[in-house]
C-alpha cells in the first residue's frame, strides 16, 4: 500500500514541516499523518496551500512504514528530514534546542 | 492617500481606479485616478455611450478607422507585451494612450517594448500597463516609461503609490532619465 | 577596496527598506509566495532543503577585513556559525530566518555590502580573477570594468525579468584567464588595441555556460573600444530580453539563443541594436574611468627588494611543509617583494569552501597583519590575501598552520570545487560534499598530491552543474539511478584559455566506488605521463580515454 504525507517548508525559517492529523504542522516526519487515500491527500494538499503564513510550497511525498516507524521513501526526503549528512560545524546545543522547540 | 479625481461621477460599470504619474520625470508625483478607458477585444461591441474612450488592438484600429473617427470619445491602442516595437511604433504615434498587456509578470519583454517606444520612437502619450501588474514591479516599469498602471485585481493602490518611490537615485539611464549616473553626478 | 560614495550607499539603504517592506507584506499575507518569490530571489534569498539560503554579493570577490568580520558576525548572530563561499565569488548562509533577513541586509549595508541580484532572472554578480590587480600576467586591472558593469546592471529596470539568469565575467589577463570567461553568458577579455598596443579594449564573448547544455562562448565582437563597454552590453541584453526563449526554463539561457541563431546572425542583431545607441549618453568618458579607478584604494606598497629568489628558496628549503605550501598556495605579485597567498578552504575531511565565524575573523586579522586589510574570494572557493610581503611568508605559514588553515593543496586535485549537493540543495540528485571529503581523505599523501601537479576536480550534485563539473580536468556528476546515488566521471575539461568541456569516461560509479575510481584515474596518469612536466590535462588530451577505460573498466570484476 502506497503511503503519502504532506510536507512543506516553514515560512519562518524554511525548515521541513509535516502535516499532522490535527491540521497543524510538526518538524518530525514521524509525527506526520500518513495518507493512503489519494483523494484525501489531494484535498489536504489544496488546504495546505492556503496557509502561506505558516507553510511554503506544500507537496506530497512517499513515506514508508517499518518497525522503526514512518520514514521518507526517497533519499532526498530522508536527508531533508534528517538534516545535512555532513556539516562544518555541529549545531550548538542552544541551536539544537531552538530547532527542537520550533522557535 | 487616495486622490479621487474631483467630482467625476462613476458613469460606467467599467470605470476603475488606476495609478497615474503626472509626468515621465523621475520625481513626477503619482496619484490614484478614476479611469474610464474601455479596453475592447476584437469582438467586443463599442460602448453605447459614445463619449467613452476606448482602447482597441492595432488591427482593429486600422479596420475600424472610420468608426473610431466618427465617435466623440478618444481612442487608443493596446499592445501585447511581446509585440515587436518595430512593427507597432509608427502606428501608435500621436495616440493619447497606448496600453501594454503584461501577460505574466515574469515575462519581461514588455519592459523593452515600453522603453523603446519612449526612447527610440518618441511616444509622448500615456503609456499604461495592464494585466499581471503588481506593485513591486512598478518602479522598474516607471523607469521604462510607463506613466499609468492598472493593477491586477485585488492589489493595493496604497502599496503601489509607495513602491513607485522605492529608490531616489539610479545608476543607469532609462526612459525617465536618459543619462546614466556618471553623466549626472555631482560627486 | 572600492570606496562607496553617497549614491552607492543610498541605493543599498533604500534596497534594504524596500525588502523589509516586502517581507512585512509577505508575512501579513498582502502578497502571496508566488509574488514574493522573485522579489526574495532578487535579494539572494532561496528556499532550500532544510532552510532558506541567503547569498550575499561580493562584487568581483573583493572584501575588506571589516567586511569579512561582519560576515563572521552575521554567521554567528543569525546563522549556525559558518558560511560557504560560492563558485561565483559570493558567500552563502544556509540557515537564515525570513524575519531576520531585513536585519541582516541592514547590517551588511553598514559595511557597504548587500545581496542584490544574486539570484533571479536578472544580471548577477560580475566576477573576475582572484588575482585581479596584482597578477604579473595581467594587462589591465579588470576590477574597474567589473565595477562599472556592476553599477550599470544594478536595478537595471529593463532587464529585471530576463528569460533566465545572466552571468558576466571579466579577465584582465589575456593569456591566463582565471575568471572562466568562456563559460559565462558574456565573457570579457581585456586585450591590447590592434591599432595601438599601448591602449586596450575588449574582446566580447557570448553564449558560454554549463548546466544541461554546456557550451563554450563564441566571439561576438573581436575588439570593442572601452568607451563602448556599456552600450554594447546593453545591446546584447536587449536582444536577449526580446528574443530569448521563455517557454522552457531549461532552454532559456542566452547560449541557447546564440546556438539557435548561429553566432553570425546573433552578432548581426546585436550590432544593429548597438548602432542605435552606441553614440548616445552611454558612452563612457575618461573622467568616469578615472573616477572609478580612483575609488579603488591602492595599498600603500612599500619599496621592497625583489623576492623571486627568496621564494624559490623557500620552495626548495628544508622545511618541507613550508616548501609545499609555498609551491601550491603562493604566486608572484606585480609589485616587487610581494606575493599573493591563497588560503585553502579545502582542508581534509571538511566541506569544501566553508569557513566558521572564528576562521573568518582570524583570516580578517591576518589580512590586517599581512595584507593591507584585503581579502579576495576565488571562484575555486578559497580566500586570497593578495598583498603579502614575501619575506613574511614563513611567519604567515606558521600562523596559518596553528590555525589549521595551511592546507597546501591550492590547484591540486584535492582543491575540489563542489556544489552543496543533496545535503543542502533541493535541485540535487546526489550528495557532493561527502564525495569531496572522502577524496580528500583518500589522497592525503601531500608529496603524491604535489607530484600529480595541478589538476582541477569539480563535483556537481545534479545536471545544473553549479560545481562546474564540465570544465574540471576531472569532473564528477552525481545522478540518481533507481533511488541510489551514482557518479559519472568526466575527463578533459578546462575553464581557462584552452577551454574545453569534459567527456564522460564510461558507466557511472556507485557511491562506494567513485573515490577509488578517481584514485585510479590519477594512477593512470602517473604511469602514463611522459614526464612530471606533462600536466594531467595535456596527458588526457594526448593519450585519450583508452588508458583510463582500461584501468577503470576492463579490470573491474564482471
Amino acid at each position: 500500500m502506497k503511503l503519502w504525507m504532506i510536507t512543506a517548508s516553514a515560512t519562518d525559517d524554511g525548515a521541513p514541516i509535516y502535516l499532522q492529523a490535527s491540521g497543524r504542522w510538526t518538524h518530525k516526519l514521524g509525527g506526520g499523518l500518513p495518507l493512503s487515500d489519494e483523494a484525501e491527500r489531494d484535498a489536504l494538499l489544496e488546504a495546505a496551500r492556503a496557509d502561506e503564513r505558516t507553510a511554503c510550497d506544500p507537496y506530497a511525498i512517499a513515506v514508508e512504514r517499518s518497525e522503526l516507524g514512518l520514514s521518507a521513501a526517497s533519499l532526498k526526503e530522508k536527508i531533508r528530514a534528517g538534516g545535512p549528512t555532513i556539516s562544518l560545524v555541529e549545531p550548538s546545543p542552544q541551536r539544537r534546542m531552538r530547532a527542537a522547540v520550533g522557535a | 492617500m487616495t486622490n479621487a479625481q474631483p467630482e467625476t461621477p462613476e458613469l460606467h460599470p467599467g470605470a476603475r481606479r488606476i495609478v497615474r504619474l503626472r509626468g515621465l520625470e523621475p520625481d513626477a508625483k503619482a496619484e490614484v485616478a478614476i479611469d474610464h478607458w474601455q479596453r475592447l477585444t476584437d469582438d467586443d461591441p463599442y460602448p453605447s455611450l459614445d463619449a467613452l474612450p476606448v482602447l482597441v488592438s492595432i488591427e482593429r484600429a486600422e479596420a475600424d478607422a472610420e468608426t473610431l473617427r466618427a465617435r466623440s470619445g478618444p481612442w487608443g491602442v493596446w499592445l501585447r507585451g511581446d509585440d515587436e516595437v518595430e512593427a507597432v511604433a509608427e502606428r501608435v504615434r500621436g495616440l493619447p494612450v497606448v496600453a501594454i498587456e503584461v501577460p505574466k509578470f515574469t515575462d519581461g519583454r514588455h519592459f523593452s517594448l515600453a522603453r523603446l517606444l519612449r526612447d527610440r520612437y518618441g511616444f509622448a502619450g500615456e503609456l499604461r500597463a495592464f494585466g499581471d501588474v503588481l506593485p513591486d514591479q512598478l518602479f522598474y516599469m516607471r523607469r521604462c516609461g510607463y506613466t499609468a498602471f492598472e493593477l491586477a485585481p485585488g492589489k493595493s493602490l496604497d502599496t503601489a503609490l509607495r513602491t513607485l518611490e522605492a529608490f531616489s537615485v539610479s545608476y543607469q539611464g532609462a526612459a525617465d532619465e536618459r543619462r546614466p549616473l556618471y553623466r549626472r553626478r555631482e560627486i | 577596496m572600492y570606496r562607496y560614495d553617497a549614491y552607492d550607499q543610498r541605493l543599498i539603504d533604500e534596497r534594504t527598506a524596500q525588502f523589509r517592506d516586502q517581507v512585512a507584506r509577505r508575512l501579513s499575507g498582502e502578497i502571496s509566495e508566488a509574488e514574493f518569490k522573485p522579489l526574495r530571489l532578487q535579494n539572494g534569498l532561496y528556499m532550500q532543503l532544510h532552510a532558506y539560503m541567503l547569498r550575499v554579493a561580493i562584487p568581483y570577490g573583493l572584501l575588506s577585513s571589516d567586511q569579512l568580520r561582519k560576515l563572521a558576525e552575521i554567521a554567528r548572530k543569525y546563522d549556525r556559525g559558518y558560511a560557504h563561499f560560492s563558485t561565483r565569488q559570493n558567500v552563502q548562509y544556509n540557515w537564515p530566518r525570513l524575519q531576520d533577513v531585513p536585519e541582516i541586509l541592514a547590517e551588511l549595508a553598514t559595511v557597504q555590502m548587500h545581496a542584490i541580484q544574486t539570484s533571479g532572472n536578472c544580471i548577477r554578480n560580475t566576477t573576475s580573477d582572484q588575482f585581479a590587480g596584482v597578477a604579473r600576467d595581467e594587462l589591465v586591472d579588470p576590477r574597474i570594468y567589473c565595477e562599472i558593469i556592476r553599477q550599470w546592471s544594478t536595478f537595471h529596470p529593463e532587464f529585471a525579468f530576463l528569460p533566465r539568469k545572466f552571468k558576466i565575467a571579466v579577465t584582465g589577463a589575456p593569456t591566463a584567464d582565471r575568471a572562466a570567461v568562456r563559460v559565462h553568458d558574456i565573457g570579457i577579455r581585456v586585450i591590447p588595441s590592434p591599432e595601438d598596443p599601448s591602449n586596450h579594449g575588449f574582446e566580447v564573448l557570448v553564449g558560454g555556460g554549463l548546466g544541461r547544455t554546456p557550451r563554450i562562448a563564441e566571439v561576438c565582437r573581436s575588439y570593442l573600444e572601452r568607451e563602448d563597454l556599456l552600450s554594447y552590453l546593453e545591446a546584447i541584453l536587449r536582444v536577449y530580453n526580446r528574443n530569448g526563449r521563455r517557454d522552457n526554463k531549461y532552454k532559456a539561457r542566452i547560449k541557447i539563443l546564440v546556438g539557435a541563431l548561429g553566432i553570425d546572425s546573433f552578432r548581426e542583431q546585436v550590432e544593429a541594436e548597438w548602432a542605435q545607441i552606441r553614440d548616445g549618453v552611454m558612452k563612457l568618458s575618461d573622467e568616469e574611468f578615472e573616477r572609478v579607478s580612483t575609488a579603488f584604494e591602492t595599498p600603500a606598497y612599500a619599496t621592497l627588494e625583489p623576492s623571486d629568489d627568496f621564494v624559490a628558496g623557500l620552495r626548495l628549503g628544508k622545511d618541507r611543509a613550508l616548501g609545499r605550501w609555498v609551491a601550491s598556495n603562493v604566486v608572484g605579485h606585480k609589485v616587487p617583494g610581494y606575493s599573493a597567498v591563497t588560503i585553502s578552504l579545502k582542508p581534509k575531511g571538511k566541506p569544501p569552501g566553508d569557513a566558521t565565524d572564528e576562521q573568518m575573523e582570524l583570516i580578517a586579522e591576518l589580512a590586517d597583519d599581512y595584507g593591507f586589510g584585503r581579502i579576495v574570494v576565488a571562484h575555486e572557493q578559497n580566500l586570497v590575501l593578495p598583498d603579502v610581503d614575501s619575506r613574511r611568508l614563513p611567519e604567515l605559514h606558521a600562523r596559518l598552520t596553528q590555525l589549521d588553515l595551511a592546507e597546501p593543496n591550492v590547484g591540486k586535485v584535492t582543491d575540489i570545487i563542489a556544489c552543496p549537493g543533496l545535503d543542502y540543495c533541493n535541485l540535487a540528485n546526489a550528495r557532493s560534499i561527502p564525495v569531496a571529503t572522502r577524496i580528500g581523505q583518500r589522497l592525503d599523501d601531500l608529496d603524491y598530491l604535489h607530484d600529480l601537479g595541478d589538476i582541477s576536480l569539480n563535483i556537481s550534485g545534479c545536471i545544473n552543474a553549479c560545481g562546474h563539473h564540465h570544465v574540471g580536468n576531472i569532473g564528477i556528476l552525481g545522478i540518481d539511478k533507481q533511488g541510489e546515488e551514482y557518479y559519472q566521471l568526466m575527463l578533459g575539461g578546462s575553464a581557462s584559455d584552452d577551454a574545453s568541456l569534459g567527456k564522460i569516461l564510461g558507466p557511472a560509479f556507485p557511491s562506494d566506488e567513485i573515490v577509488e575510481a578517481v584514485a585510479n584515474v590519477l594512477e593512470t596518469y602517473i604511469r602514463g605521463r611522459e614526464s612530471a612536466d606533462e600536466r594531467f590535462l595535456d596527458y588526457v588530451r594526448r593519450a585519450g580515454f583508452a588508458p583510463f577505460k582500461e584501468r577503470l573498466y576492463d579490470q573491474r570484476p564482471a
